[in-house]
């Protein structure tokens, strides 16, 4: 209980570096994968997570005003799950948790555009302070932005922490050995598809400003 | 001397609230409230009367957005300019309002192509095929050098890049588009890119040894790696490329291939 609380604080943390603050790099896979699977107890399943999902999400980037799927959820939870779960087929394991977690990652994205929809209000909120000449509220609102953020990450990873834990270890005696040890095929296929990626993303027809 | 030694706190508070410039990111003005948040202290020292300073802080209000890095540059221009304003010297406000919108659009070209599609994923290549070569070395204890091999050597970059183009930004405020264009990004890029497809060889022919294990594996691995290729350049989005890729996995399982 008191494990998963520390994860969930220190995940919601990293979560501000997605965008809100910094841009420091801490929140990508290859730095969240390493850091949650120490704190679960194992680096290398998180290292090698994180590299997959750096991998293969290489080329997705908040251009303008879009925004990608979460890749920083999709690490952090397979990593939690996949080592708080039971078995022996290790890497299979990891494997159910990463597919699990992908619609996680879109959910998250889900809530940071609704949650991008809500800031409007405090931007009307500032505008009527400096009507009455409150310009603190300029500073008051970015402190409100982060702590939104923070708690809407807080509230995100441990739910679904628990619920992801409970789906995975009912769902995990139901699957049969054939399909986890195609589960381990696909962990050492996936790292592949990200070298994939990341030619694509080195390709030389993808600039267009510089031509 | 004085007022050198002001400007240079000034610019490092804007430094540190340029961290901020999507904290409360909107889909009405974007990056509005981060950019008034970043001038606030210049504009309070700059206006004492609240009368006049609720009318600049408000003009910064309207719509802003640019790539999170680039902003310092806009800043640094912007703060210059914003100074000159209250000194009466030949700038209008429209002036300021023109510069953040025309400035935004190209230098988010420069951000995003540089940062985000190459710089970035250089160095989490790099970190990468670090895990790839130490994964198996039991003895070898440095599981924490691929994550900080990758954060250091990318905020080496860009860290003093958001310093350095605040403080040339205030100084040649114009002229820094001459600075940029001969900063060369395209040659930058393009040699980071190929560097990036070396690396790429290199780790792919490292895996094939190491992580296929008889030739038929080295075969089907090859033969994978290209058909993603493939799948990645008519832009196969990532997800399908994921599940797919687990579907087929279990599908040799299934038919007792693998």
């Amino acid at each position: 209980m008191l494990r998963t609380v520390m994860f969930t604080l220190v995940a919601a943390l990293v979560s501000l570096d997605i965008t809100v603050f910094g841009q420091f790099m801490v929140s990508r896979p290859l730095v969240c994968g390493p850091l949650f699977g120490y704190l679960a107890g194992d680096i290398k399943t998180g290292l090698w997570i994180g590299m997959i999902v750096e991998l293969i999400w290489i080329g997705s980037i908040p251009m303008g005003a879009a925004i990608p799927i979460d890749v920083t959820t999709i690490t952090i939870l397979s990593t939690i799950w996949s080592i708080a779960l039971p078995g022996d087929q290790r890497h299979g394991i990891a494997i159910l948790a990463l597919a699990l977690a992908l619609p996680a990652g879109a959910l998250f994205r889900q809530l940071d555009i609704a949650l991008r929809y809500f800031n409007i209000r405090i931007v009307h909120w500032i505008e009527d302070g400096l009507e009455q000449g409150k310009d603190g509220r300029i500073n008051r609102a970015i402190h409100i932005g982060l702590l939104l953020v923070f708690i809407k990450s807080f509230i995100f990873y441990i739910t679904l922490s628990y619920a992801g834990i409970w789906l995975l270890s009912h769902l995990l005696p139901h699957l049969s050995e054939t399909l986890l040890s195609g589960f381990e095929l696909a962990w050492i296929l996936l790292p592949l598809v990200g070298f994939g990626m990341v030619v694509v993303n080195f390709r030389s027809d993808k600039f267009p400003y510089f031509r | 001397m004085r007022s050198m030694n002001g400007n240079k706190k000034m610019l490092f508070t804007i430094y540190w609230r340029s961290f901020f410039i999507q904290a409360l990111w909107n889909f009405e003005r974007m990056q509005n409230v981060g950019f008034a948040y970043g001038l606030l202290p210049l504009i309070r020292m700059l206006y004492p009367d609240p009368e006049k300073r609720k009318e600049v802080l408000l003009r910064h209000l309207g719509f802003f957005n640019v790539h999170p890095y680039m902003v310092t540059i806009i800043f640094g221009i912007v703060a210059s300019m914003e100074k000159d304003l209250t000194e009466g010297k030949s700038v209008t406000p429209e002036e300021i309002t023109m510069l953040k919108a025309n400035m935004a659009g190209p230098l988010s070209a420069i951000g995003d192509t540089f940062f985000w599609a190459t710089w970035r994923p250089f160095t989490a290549l790099l970190g990468a095929s670090l895990i790839l070569f130490f994964y198996d070395v039991n003895t070898f204890r440095g599981t924490w050098l691929p994550p900080l091999f990758f954060l250091v050597s990318y905020n080496l970059i860009q860290l003093p890049f958001r310093y350095w183009s605040l403080k040339i930004g205030f100084q040649l405020r114009g002229r820094i588009v001459r600075v940029i264009a001969g900063m060369e990004f395209q040659r930058a890029v393009n040699t980071i890119r190929y560097a990036g497809l070396f690396v790429l060889a290199i780790v792919l022919i490292y895996y094939l040894a190491v992580f296929a294990p008889g030739f038929n594996e080295k075969v089907i691995f090859g033969a994978f790696f290209l058909l993603t290729l493939l799948f990645g350049y008519v832009r196969v989005p990532p997800l399908i490329l994921f599940y797919g890729t687990v579907l087929l996995a279990v599908g040799l399982a299934w038919l007792g291939i693998y």
